[in-house]
């Protein structure tokens, strides 16, 4: 290490310290630069390719970008409240009105909705698809033939399924129900890898494409509608919450241009949001 | 496993085209990984030379906390620092969290225990002769720490190696408090940890290789660097 | 007269978990301005006394007094240098080295001129920008003591500083030792099991043995070779020397009590005997004579003041000089 030895330990100390301060402040200032929506949104959304559409027109636009923090609805409301982002995209209706009525959230609109599906392997151990009506296929999957794999994480999705538990009057639990604690994909991931069945947005499931050994097995029921609803932070609650863009952002989503690119989005060729706001 | 080989092949092909996308993740997971490597540095090499130089009450007391200190969970330190730089915590005001900025705070509070704990061992390791030989010199304790600093060089870039070998690798903080956002804080492995929920395994592959590969090399150029000495 | 830079009275040193002392003296000073070696074996003690002196450890008992005092201030510490037998030296250049006690001190107005010469001083002009770590073990101890002498010592402590090094080393550091204690004055103790060393340094020698000083540790060293075919005889070129015991060496050393002086030839066992020309008497420590005696090699006898007036002879006059073949060591 000859160019190391060499000399007095001062200079290179000097050297060693700038070069250290500059790759620290860097990185710094290029991040202060643009304005920035913060969104947290469900994964749904953002996994399902939706987003990667629907924001960079708005961006370009507006001259701004969308930051886009894709986590479960429990946790995207709880961000709306701790005021760490602007604006919230979720599906999960009671949970959003309680965010409103609590004051966190203002301008709450409707956009666009798709539904739950519940899948399962092809062979369908527990003969969802004979179910007649959602409360049979409850009970059907509730005899433990086979795994229900479940969200766990206070998601739109695991709040929907809760319900769907709930009115069906089983509370669920043994061998083969496995809460899983992730998110859409994993989970139908993990229902594919043990045979099992889960309740997924439709969504989800149609961008998972081919990559899961899985069937829709049970769908059509009203309860099984999956409305999505957008959300700005009340800048009442949190001052620095950037309520005029996310009025903006939410405005464009539910305009004309934004609900287009819902109605026109498509992954392996089916239509996967249906919008609500203009028909 | 057709599925597997089919998804390295498009892995391969995204590292090989220089696919913009996984290369900026692989260019802001350096870039936040470097910076709290350097920061962590600026702070814990300072502050191991003042523990080794000096002798003083509850020193084996903070010898034992670093050591502990260096096995902390990322969640653990990522849900601190979220605590403390949310809205609601006591630096809210700077609107750190979801930036690179926040990852590299978290990263660094990561990597202080690693990098102070090994420097202080680096230097204590150092020949008894060398602080026999300062203090007849006539050396103060900064001009024996700056000698310090310089003779167990090594063994402290070994220090820094490994603290940026935790970060680069860690998934935890940059997820809390990074919040995954593609093309700002979306890092090499919660890009990977997303794809792997998305199915998607081929980005994950190309990113999974890259992130080894950075490691090769930085692991190589101290093994080099070493053998040189 | 020269005063005592170093007085110990009593002065003891036990270790840790052992229950002998390391160190025992009595009562010893140690002049200023000369050189003062210490010789003795392995585990004597020699270690322990220079890091007394070197003020890295207080005595366990006794006093130690340094330029008549104690506690020892650290402007006194300052002016201790010492050259270890394995240095350590920085991982930079032979000049950084050399500069850093300096940079230390902050004594940088004639930095460059002091730093030039004791580097020419040690032959190591040619070397200033090579990487000290990669010297040869002798130029790295050149290197130390130039490090150390450039910081002005009053006092050089050595601690078997030719040990490990090539001849020619040996040679620069016993020259730049003795010089500069001509020069400036300054005062040397060097500790050394190397007994032919401390006859080519002069000045006062001691010996250590279990931790004790003896109060006098004079030797008489002898170069030379053993005669091939002749067994246990030992040709410095001027004398021959019967030995007993090993036969294999360079050197061979005699202790000045070994030595016995009389007017005539002694008609006993003895088997060396030899005669010569009484050339100094001087006082020894202890109340002891050192005589010496030109012979063809210069021999120091050491006899007691009754004992030297019972001889009856002085500076110029003949005697027999006699010793045991077995009480001559061998050098390897």
């Amino acid at each position: 290490m000859d160019l190391f030895w060499k000399g007095d330990h001062t200079m290179k100390t000097k050297l060693l310290s700038l070069l250290m301060a500059a790759l620290i402040v860097v990185p710094s200032i290029s991040l202060a630069a643009e304005t920035r929506l913060r969104m947290s949104t469900t994964t749904s959304t953002e996994n399902s390719g939706l987003l990667a559409e629907l924001i960079p027109p708005f961006e370009k636009a507006e001259g701004v970008k969308v930051d886009v923090i894709a986590v479960g609805t429990g946790k995207a409301l709880q961000l709306g409240r701790n005021g760490d982002v602007d604006v919230v995209f979720v599906h999960a209706r009671s949970a959003e009105d309680k965010f409103v009525d609590e004051g966190y959230g203002t301008y709450r609109k409707d956009v666009m909705h798709n539904d739950f599906v519940i899948v399962g392997p092809p062979q369908d151990p527990a003969g969802l698809a004979s179910a007649k009506d959602l409360s049979s296929a409850m009970a059907a999957l509730a005899k433990g033939e086979a795994t229900f794999v479940s969200r766990g994480d206070d998601s739109g999705t695991h709040k929907k399924e809760k319900l769907l538990w709930k009115t069906a009057g089983i509370a669920p639990s043994g061998g083969w129900y496995a809460e899983a604690g992730q998110g859409m994909g994993a989970v139908l991931t993990i229902a594919d890898e043990k045979r099992g069945y889960a309740l997924s947005d439709r969504g989800t499931f149609i961008a998972y494409g081919g990559k899961v050994d899985l069937k829709v097995l049970f769908e059509g029921d009203q309860s099984l509608a999956n409305p999505y609803g957008i959300i700005a932070v009340n800048p009442e609650k949190h001052p620095q919450a950037r309520f005029g863009l996310a009025k903006a952002f939410i405005d464009y989503v539910v305009g004309e241009q934004g609900q287009k690119i819902i109605r026109g989005f498509r992954k392996n060729g089916q239509q996967l949001f249906y919008p609500d706001a203009i028909k | 496993m057709d599925y597997l080989s089919a998804s390295a092949a498009v892995a391969a092909d995204l590292i090989l085209d220089f696919d913009p996308e996984v290369y900026g993740i692989v260019l802001t997971s350096l870039k936040v990984s470097v910076s709290a490597t350097v920061a962590a540095s600026l702070i814990g090499v300072p502050l191991a030379l003042s523990i080794a130089l000096n002798n003083f009450w509850g020193k084996a007391f903070i010898r034992l906390l670093l050591n502990t200190l260096m096995a902390l969970p990322t969640v653990v330190v990522g849900l601190f620092v979220y605590a403390l730089i949310g809205r609601a915590g006591v630096l809210g005001e700077l609107g750190l969290l979801f930036t690179p900025a926040g990852i590299i705070l978290g990263e660094t509070l990561l990597a202080l225990p690693i990098i102070t704990n090994l420097t202080l061992v680096a230097v204590e390791t150092l020949d008894p002769r060398f602080f026999k030989t300062c203090r007849l010199l006539g050396g103060s304790t900064a001009r024996t720490a700056r000698a310090a600093l310089f003779e167990a060089r090594l063994g402290i870039l070994a220090a820094l190696v490994a603290g940026f070998g935790r970060v680069v690798a860690e998934v935890g903080v940059a997820m809390i408090l990074g919040g995954n956002i593609k093309g700002f804080t979306r890092t090499m492995t919660t890009a990977i940890a997303l794809e792997t929920s998305k199915g998607e395994f081929a980005l994950g592959l190309a990113l999974g290789a890259l992130l080894l590969l950075v490691a090769l090399g930085v692991n190589g150029a101290l093994f080099a660097i070493r053998r040189r000495a | 007269m020269i005063a005592s830079v170093y007085q110990l009275r009593g002065v003891s040193y036990t270790y840790e978990g052992s229950d002998k002392p390391a160190l025992d003296i009595g009562e010893l000073s140690i002049r200023g301005g000369e050189v003062t070696v210490f010789t003795g074996p392995n585990g004597s003690g020699k270690s322990t006394l220079l890091s007394l002196l070197a003020l890295d450890i207080a005595p366990a008992t006794g006093d130690l007094l340094f330029f008549g005092e104690r506690p020892i201030s650290a402007r006194h510490r300052s002016r201790i240098g010492i050259l270890d037998q394995h240095p350590y030296l920085f991982d930079i250049s032979v000049r950084a080295n050399v500069e850093w006690g300096l940079k230390a001190r902050k004594l940088m107005d004639d930095m460059d001129e002091r730093v030039g010469k004791a580097l020419s001083d040690l032959g190591l002009s040619s070397y200033s920008e090579r990487r000290a770590r990669k010297l040869s073990g002798g130029e790295m101890q050149r290197v130390a003591l130039a490090r150390t002498l450039v910081l002005n010592p009053d006092i050089l402590l050595l601690d078997e500083p030719t040990a490990h090094v090539d001849a020619s080393s040996r040679e620069r550091i016993e020259r730049i030792v003795k010089e500069w204690v001509a020069r400036e004055g300054g005062t040397a103790i060097v500790t050394t099991h190397d007994v032919a060393l401390a006859q080519r340094l002069g000045g006062s020698a001691y010996r250590l043995q279990e931790g004790k000083v003896s109060a006098s540790g004079v030797d008489n060293v002898f170069m030379g070779h053993f005669v091939m075919g002749e067994g246990g005889v030992f040709d410095t070129g001027h004398i021959k020397i019967n030995v007993a015991g090993k036969r294999q060496g360079k050197a061979v050393t005699l202790r000045a009590e070994e030595v016995i002086l009389s007017t005539h030839h002694l008609e006993s066992s003895v088997r060396n005997n030899l005669e010569g020309t009484i050339t100094d008497v001087s006082l020894g420590d202890g109340g002891l004579l050192l005589v010496t005696v030109d012979c063809g090699e210069r021999i120091v006898a050491s006899i007691t003041t009754s004992g030297w007036a019972d001889l009856g002879v002085s500076v110029g006059e003949r005697v027999h000089v006699s010793f045991k073949a077995s009480a001559l060591r061998v050098v390897e």
